[in-house]
């Protein structure tokens, strides 16, 4: 404001700023400063206290989802199925990549590539909804904000959980596609890395939105290109990237090894370690990043 | 001097709040190139300037003010969800605000809401379980608890929102103008609830237009104008200031339109 307004006459004696020049909590040890960094330890701890909050959170979102639509909840399996179809037409009826690209039972690869690649995608978009959705909870409660995030990796991780039964039930209904396999039991790290891996790309994209609400226009373009980029669809291999430079930096892409593993895992029978060092480098060094980079502005996000 | 009546439980030391508003305009394309355009344009305001005080167990604290004074803002801060510009604040325990700008999901039913709050403050889901009837009846919203909550009136919600807020006696409260929607039967009981508490000895702000509420609840009362803190002491005093002043100002107002 500026122009000053003169003080009210209140006819009262003027209010005396209380006597506390030095640092009050040595005088009162049970004060603690507002709005100051929270130790590591402190805030984790604060994290784990309302355990129970981060759970209702996420449950109470996948009720609400779709509630207003016909087909509800079946959403959930629906989209990912249309995007299967969608891609099987273009790229193996009209394209013919089976026949030219040496990949062997095309259906089953893109139906593991699309779902795992779909569980990464809702989470970068859940990030970007994080933030603003919750709101009036963070205007009016005071609860360590990485909650949010963990809550929306919780409720996205369900939704994946419920798809995963069904994906591995396709793809055994196609035409050689794979049977039950030992390799199977891969899927529960493969898993695990993953959401480590979500929940930092999750924390940073909920950040970056929180500043720049562009993000959540640019998303969609971002996660289209890293769709392109990681061998969803297409194999990501000498036959079809003629640039060696270009094939190196796409095989090190991170999004490419979760989803190798993966296939590994349920189709192939087999490990392929590259895949997952680097899946589990990316997912731990990703993780550390997207906290770290969430919590700098911790005292910030009321404030919107 | 005011004596104190047990260890403070809020500090507040010289405290600006300021908030940046954006320009509305966004900055030219050309300028953001060009560097000049990297700092956005906004106006600051200033919400809070200069603010001190101390606050002990105990102690209901009346906070009056025009709109737009900074009344809700000094409280949004004290609760640590705005950043303060200058000066310190210091609290004995993370206080538990009770705003206009409800935490309540109007999609969402009563009996989820309940649940969703009860969790965020922090209460155990077999505790929240065990207080639910109570919350719910000390809300009066038996009958409604599974509907969303738009279905409710907003004395219902903001009885709710007491409800939950109260369900485990917070050491710090702040009130922020939420109970004005409630009725008078409701009046009585949350200022039951909030002497409870005081006896307890807790520490409550009430932020209110309604001044005999200050006077009848408060031990203590701040009068805030344009941002300062310009009256600290017996509630009866400082709403007998306050209301000659808003007197004067309407008097003055009269004179200029009679002139003019």
């Amino acid at each position: 404001m500026s122009s000053d307004h003169p003080l009210p006459e209140t006819g009262l004696p003027a209010p005396v700023m209380p006597d506390i020049s030095d640092d009050p909590t040595a005088r009162w040890p049970q004060l603690r400063r507002v709005g100051t960094h929270v130790p590591l330890r402190e805030y984790l701890r604060e994290v784990v206290r309302r355990r129970e909050f981060l759970v209702a959170v996420p449950f109470s979102e996948l009720k609400a989802r779709n509630q207003d639509s016909v087909l509800g909840q079946l959403w959930h399996l629906l989209n990912p199925l249309m995007l299967i179809g969608m891609y099987y037409l273009i790229f193996a009826v009209v394209l013919g990549i089976e026949e030219r690209r040496g990949v062997d039972n095309f259906l089953p690869f893109l139906i593991v590539g699309i779902l795992t690649f779909n569980y990464t995608r809702s989470c970068a978009q859940a990030g970007a909804r994080a933030m603003t959705k919750n709101r009036r909870l963070m205007q009016s409660m005071n609860f360590p904000r990485a909650i949010l995030p963990f809550s929306a990796l919780v409720a996205e991780s369900l939704a994946h959980l419920y798809s995963l039964p069904i994906m591995l039930v396709m793809a055994m209904l196609v035409p050689g596609g794979p049977r039950p396999m030992v390799s199977w039991l891969l899927l529960v790290p493969a898993l695990i890395v993953q959401a480590v891996f979500n929940l930092g790309v999750l924390m940073i994209v909920a950040r970056l939105t929180f500043h720049f609400r562009d993000v959540q226009q640019f998303l969609p373009y971002m996660l289209r290109l890293v769709l392109y980029g990681s061998g969803v669809i297409f194999p990501v291999n000498a036959d079809l990237i003629t640039n060696d430079t270009l094939l190196t930096i796409l095989q090190i892409n991170p999004m490419f090894n979760i989803i190798e593993l993966t296939r590994g895992a349920v189709l192939y029978g087999e490990v392929v370690p590259r895949a997952w060092i680097i899946s589990i480098a990316s997912a731990l060094v990703l993780f550390v990043v997207g906290f770290v980079f969430f919590r700098r502005a911790e005292n910030e996000y009321g404030n919107v | 001097m005011q004596t104190l009546v047990g260890d403070p439980a809020v500090v507040v030391d010289n405290v600006d709040v300021t908030y940046r508003v954006y320009a509305d305009r966004a900055p030219k394309l050309r300028k953001v190139f060009t560097g000049a355009g990297r700092q956005r344009e906004y106006r600051e305001v200033r919400a809070v300037r200069g603010v001190g005080f101390l606050a002990c167990q105990g102690e209901a604290i009346g906070i009056i003010g025009h709109n737009g004074s900074g009344k809700s803002t000094l409280l949004r801060a004290v609760a640590g969800l705005l950043p303060t510009e200058a000066g310190a604040i210091y609290v004995r325990s993370t206080p538990v605000l009770l705003g206009v700008a409800a935490a309540l999901e109007p999609e969402l039913s009563g009996r989820r809401n309940v649940l969703l709050g009860g969790t965020a403050l922090g209460l155990k889901r077999a505790e929240l379980e065990e207080r639910f009837d109570e919350i719910v009846e000390f809300a009066g919203v038996e009958e409604f608890i599974d509907l969303p909550l738009r279905a409710f009136s907003s004395g219902m919600r903001s009885r709710l929102q007491f409800a939950i807020a109260t369900a485990v006696t917070p050491d710090i409260l702040m009130v922020d103008e939420a109970l004005s929607t409630g009725d008078a039967e409701f009046k009585e009981r949350s200022d039951t609830r909030i002497r409870e508490m005081l006896a307890e000895a807790g520490t409550v702000f009430l932020v209110s237009h309604a001044l005999n509420t200050i006077i009848d609840i408060c031990t203590r009362a701040l009068w805030i104008d344009h941002g300062r803190l310009v009256a600290d002491g017996d509630p009866a005093e400082v709403v007998a200031a306050y209301e000659a002043h808003a007197e004067r100002r309407k008097e003055e107002r009269r004179r200029r339109q009679q002139g003019g």
